[in-house]
């Protein structure tokens, strides 16, 4: 049965209501789309759009008619939405006459940009249903035609439905007859078409699924916009061919070979196995549906299994399986299974699947409006609803026509291209071979692969020499220069040359020279760089070992290493035999570039410290490339600070001898007194200092004067970058583990840093970021660092089976060390890096960086450093507060700040007394309510800028963080944190009652406390929306709902409703304001 | 067997994936198993670490 489309009579499905208009409840669809418009008005991202450029004669008074007449027949194009108590309704109006919007455009690019401007405009729901006609005029004879429908009361399917039925109505002038509509879409909206069981499937179906993490151009904010953008592509025919040939022999769909590529790409961009992926559902699966319009669609949140790396072929007989399961439970409301899932709240993604992938059957060609001639015309919208969506539709000769839309706020433009072409590239192995493991298909485009080997070209001249040979050389050149300065003894190069062959020949007639390990484990001084030359000469390697270490390390150094010598001063030595040998090339005993020049151990993460063996061409190519890079000069004059345990110390002592300058060895102790180091380097004129990030704070405490700095030995934060660089003539940013030689990567601090980078690798040195495989990532992709070339290690001293595992096979028979650091290579060659693969933790699902945790802490001015750690399943942070919050050290203060130390603890509070601290200072009490207040405003800033998973449960102050002797935080030796749990605080004052009040009312919970938090309590979106609507019918005060997601704490959300009300008692007339609170106070 | 013992011109030795290619310069050892048998392999048999240059000419 039909019946003519311009009967407006059609039976409405709500109940009546007086102004003609009929009310339903929302579908589960629309209640979300309603919620994220509460939450965002300016939001266009849920609009759907057509649009056509049609030349011919238009009869724009039959388009208007037949616009009305669709509508007059579709509820859900008269449809718009008001709310009640905290709850929407959907409210139908009567048919009315829909009106075109005229417009008119000079040009094609000017009509592009009306279209976009009305494709990206929100509706606002409440006003009128969101639905829009316009038609621009180019020219007598040529319009663009866009109509914009948002999706909570349309589709893609509706689109189509619409455009036929006004293509039908147009075309005969209302004459030709309109399908029935059996079902108007507020009936089926009340239907439910799934059971519990369902529900239940899905719920175990993607239960703990973590995030997908893609890396992105820039931090992922703490809550998201809809900022997006869009790239069109195009899978060539020949390609769509294999891909369809494929899917054939796989006994599968394109859509599926498209997708479960997809999910390859995905995965090798993240290093994620498991994640969610949407794709969406027509929902229309009955044949009443066929003529609806309203949002009938659904996505599925399609849980992707790359596990244990299988080939192409069994992951599409995964994405097979896994799809067709999908869409037998699609009937499941999506809302309804974020609902179950209780997720952890994070604003700064989706919830559930972060992207979308979606091959579209392209609707049939006809006619948008008969007796016109009619092309596609770009809608030029762009929200991302998501970080990344694929769009993908089969175009009319074979090929695929791709659109990609990605979130702005994550990806620059090249990425998203760079993307596409490994998507590209992807499909191409794939389809040319789907046995492979997906793990070992190509993805990198040549053009890529060409840019990383480019990077990595950093060949430079490598003579054979040894440490002993470029020292010696510089003393020939320049015997009378000084070398050495401690204290107020100096050697000339002669002199130390001198000694240096002293100490060879005594080495000698010991017995010791090459292939032996001498233990040095003498006080700094000038003796101890001649014991360390000396040794260098004799052929043998030294084991430095810092008198100041613990006796047990010690002991267990020597003993590991099995050390043949050890010398704790020159006297140990026999006397030099009558003639001392001069270090002859010709001599037996002169040490060749593959012979260990020293030992150093260092302890890692896990398991015993263990002895790395490093070859003297390593330690000359790594003196060499600093000595370019840092552009050395004989004027230069470097101060020795560094513990000779931790091998940096190697660039302070040597490189002024190979370049003709001279070096300051510093006390032992001068590396903890700022104002020591600073009184050293001005009277000593020391140009070059090298320092750890935590040395450099210490340094920074003195009056230095300006010098050139290297820092590294742990990530530099911003904030002390931005202190350090006006401070200093230049500084470099260095990164390098012991095993490649001292420093690997280098990077010059700019004047103004943004992000911190730790650079390029320096002379012969290649870096290679792989995943868990050994494969190569993309450019911006997290991977491990592998570091290859000149400065690579002999390997673990007595421990084969830890060498082979971390120095891994590379081209030419060369090998690369695994440096378990996970880094990412940027667009412009520098590497970033992330943090210590061992750091990484995981917790509820989501990986997390302490890093990026200490990053925010670190950038607040109240705090002078910060740790985060997981302990006990607990994230954990520490926070050394800055001296001028008035929490200063208690111990090791020298006061110069100008304010009053203050006791951070008890024991601290007697200390400070004792030592004569001045009156006012604040009692342990006092102390540790100023420490709460601290506390307090920093897990506010971490609320604010951190997704709620990454929060530290325990925030915590400490005096100061426990540092490694070389320097380094020392994350082993943390204090145990204080009991997580707060006590429950009753809510303090009006405002704080209200709120406590309603989430009670709301929540349905009782006993609820100021730092109670909403979702912790078990709220959810539509909740908020309530609670909203009950403070202002309470306190007549408009609270934005993301205001509640921002601040969900009783107290938090308090504060905000108690600022909102003075601001309007501030617009106030002071008179009424005066009354308003008279009155408050007679309550 | 998911690892091969591999060994390059200087008999160092590594592990490497069994399946994947290998890159020049390095041969299969013989010796294949899990990765930690490949790593027990490893510590039993490469007795010297030194690279096989720099071997000759020991001090006495």
């Amino acid at each position: 049965m039909s019946q003519p489309a311009a009967d407006l009579s059609v039976g409405s499905s709500g109940g009546p209501s007086a102004g003609g208009a009929a009310e339903h409840p929302l579908s589960h669809g629309q209640q979300r789309l309603w919620f994220l418009h509460r939450f965002d008005p300016t939001d266009p991202s849920y609009n759907t759009s057509y649009v056509y450029r049609v030349k011919g004669p238009l009869d724009t008074a039959a388009l208007a008619t037949a616009f009305t007449a669709v509508a007059a027949r579709h509820e859900s194009l008269r449809t718009r939405f008001r709310e009640v108590d905290g709850e929407a309704v959907a409210v139908v109006d009567p048919p009315a006459p829909v009106a075109v919007r005229r417009l008119a455009a000079r040009g094609e690019q000017e009509a592009r940009d009306l279209v976009a401007a009305l494709t990206n405009t929100a509706f606002d729901l409440t006003a009128a249903p969101p639905f829009l006609v316009a038609l621009i005029e180019l020219g007598p004879d040529d319009h663009v035609l866009c109509v914009v429908v948002h999706h909570i009361n349309s589709d893609g399917w509706s689109l189509n439905v619409l455009r036929d039925e006004v293509a039908a109505h147009y075309g005969s002038r209302g004459a030709a007859p309109l399908p029935d509509l059996p079902l108007q879409y507020g009936e089926h909206a009340r239907e439910r078409r799934w059971t519990d069981d369902d529900l239940r499937w899905w719920a175990d179906r993607l239960a703990g699924v973590p995030p997908l993490d893609l890396p992105a151009d820039r931090p992922r904010p703490a809550r998201r916009s809809w900022a997006g953008e869009a790239l069109d592509f195009r899978i060539a025919p020949e390609r769509a061919a294999g891909i369809a040939a494929l899917a054939r022999r796989a006994r599968c769909t394109p859509y599926m070979v498209l997708f479960a590529a997809y999910q390859v790409l995905l995965a090798r961009h993240t290093g994620q196995h498991d994640f969610c992926v949407g794709t969406p559902s027509a929902g229309r699966d009955r044949v009443e549906l066929e003529s609806m319009i309203g949002f009938l669609s659904s996505t599925l949140p399609v849980r992707c299994d790359l596990a244990g790396d299988p080939s192409f072929s069994e992951l599409l007989r995964r994405t097979r399986r896994a799809v067709l399961d999908a869409l037998a439970r699609q009937d499941v409301p999506f809302e309804r299974l974020v609902t179950e899932l209780d997720l952890p709240r994070d604003l700064g993604r989706t919830p559930v699947f972060q992207t979308m992938f979606a091959l579209h059957t392209r609707g049939d060609d006809s006619e948008p409006l008969p007796g016109l001639s009619a092309a596609p015309f770009p809608n030029g919208w762009h929200p991302a609803r998501h970080d990344l969506s694929v769009d993908i539709a089969p175009a009319p000769d074979g090929a695929f026509d791709g659109t990609v839309i990605y979130s702005t706020e994550l990806f620059d433009r090249e990425s998203a291209v760079m993307l596409i072409e490994r998507f590209q590239e992807l499909l191409a192995s794939a389809v040319a071979d789907p046995d492979l493991p997906v793990g070992a298909l190509r993805m990198l485009p040549q053009a890529e692969l060409a840019l990383l080997d480019d990077w990595n070209a950093t060949g430079a001249d490598l003579p054979g020499a040894t440490l002993a040979d470029l020292v010696l050389a510089q003393a020939e050149a320049t015997p009378g220069a000084v070398a050495v300065v401690c204290g107020a003894q100096t050697l000339t190069y002669a002199e130390l040359a001198g000694r240096a062959a002293q100490v060879a020949a005594r080495l000698a007639a010991a017995g010791v020279g090459r292939g032996c390990l001498v233990a040095i484990r003498m006080e700094r001084g000038a003796d101890l760089l001649a014991a360390l030359l000396g040794t260098a000469m004799s052929g043998a390697a030294y084991l430095p070992v810092d008198p100041g270490y613990p006796e047990a390390r010690i002991a267990y150094v020597l003993q590991d290493s099995a050390a043949a010598l050890v010398l704790t001063s020159l006297d140990d030595l026999p006397p030099a035999p009558a003639s001392p040998v001069p270090s002859a090339p010709a001599s037996p005993m002169a040490p060749r570039p593959g012979d260990t020049a020293y030992v150093l151990y260092t302890s890692g993460s896990t398991g015993r410290p263990k002895g790395v063996a490093v070859p003297h061409r390593a330690l000359v190519n790594f003196l060499l490339a600093m000595r370019s890079l840092v552009g050395s000069t004989p004027r230069d004059v470097w101060l020795a600070l560094t513990s000779l345990s931790f091998d940096i110390s190697a660039l302070e002592l040597y490189l002024p001898l190979v370049t003709g300058g001279r070096v300051v060895i510093a006390d032992a102790g001068a590396a903890v007194d700022g104002g020591a180091v600073a009184r050293l380097v001005r009277e000593t004129g020391v140009t070059h200092v090298q320092a750890t990030p935590s040395g450099w704070r210490v340094l920074l405490t003195g009056d230095l004067p300006r010098v050139t700095a290297l820092t590294g030995g742990e990530p530099l934060p911003p904030r002390l970058a931005r202190e350090l660089r006006p401070r200093v003539e230049r500084l470099l940013n260095v990164y390098g583990p012991t095993e490649t030689t001292v420093w690997s990567t280098a990077w010059e601090v700019p004047a103004d840093p943004g992000g911190i980078v730790i650079g390029r690798p320096i002379a012969n040195t290649t870096v290679h970021v792989v995943d868990a495989a050994g494969e190569t990532v993309p450019i911006g992709s997290p991977g491990e660092l592998l570091i290859g070339g000149a400065g690579v290690a002999t390997g673990y001293l007595g421990r084969p089976a830890l060498t082979a595992e971390r120095f891994v096979p590379g081209p030419g028979g060369s090998r690369r060390y695994r440096t378990g650091d996970r880094v990412r290579l940027l667009r412009d060659g520098t590497l970033e890096f992330l943090g210590r693969t061992d750091h990484q933790v995981k917790l509820r699902g989501h990986r997390i960086e302490p890093g990026e945790i200490e990053a925010v802490l670190d950038a607040c001015p109240e705090v002078r450093q910060s740790v985060a750690a997981v302990r006990d399943d607990l994230l954990v942070a520490y926070v050394v507060p800055a001296p001028a919050t008035g929490t200063a050290p208690a111990t090791g203060n020298t006061g110069n700040t100008g304010n009053t130390g203050t006791a951070g603890n008890a024991a601290g509070a007697g200390s400070a007394a004792g030592s004569g601290a001045p009156a006012d200072a604040l009692d342990a009490a006092d102390a540790a309510d100023a420490h709460r207040d601290l506390l307090d405003r920093l897990r506010e800033r971490l609320t604010r800028e951190l997704p709620g998973y990454m929060v530290p449960g325990v925030l915590t102050v400490v005096d100061a963080l426990p540092l490694t002797p070389n320097g380094k935080v020392d994350r082993s030796a943390l204090p145990e944190p204080p009991a997580a749990v707060r006590a429950h605080v009753a809510p303090r004052g009006d405002a704080e009652e209200l709120v406590a009040e309603v989430f009670a009312e709301v929540l349905g919970v009782t006993g609820i406390g100021a730092f109670d938090d909403f979702f912790a309590l078990g709220g959810h979106s539509l909740s908020a929306a309530r609670v909203v609507s009950r403070i202002r019918a309470l306190a007549e005060v408009d609270v934005p709902i993301r205001t509640l997601f921002a601040r969900s704490t009783v107290a938090g959300l308090a504060a905000e409703v108690e600022e909102l009300l003075v601001a309007e008692l501030a617009a106030l007339p002071e008179e009424e304001a005066r009354r308003l609170m008279e009155a408050g106070k007679q309550e | 067997m998911s690892h091969l013992v591999v060994v390059n011109h200087e008999e160092q030795h590594s592990i490497w994936p069994a399946g994947r290619e290998l890159p020049d310069g390095w041969r299969a050892e013989g010796f294949s198993g899990d990765r930690e048998e490949c790593l027990a392999h490893i510590e039993r048999v490469w007795t010297d670490l030194r690279p096989l240059s720099v071997r000759g000419g020991d001090h006495a």
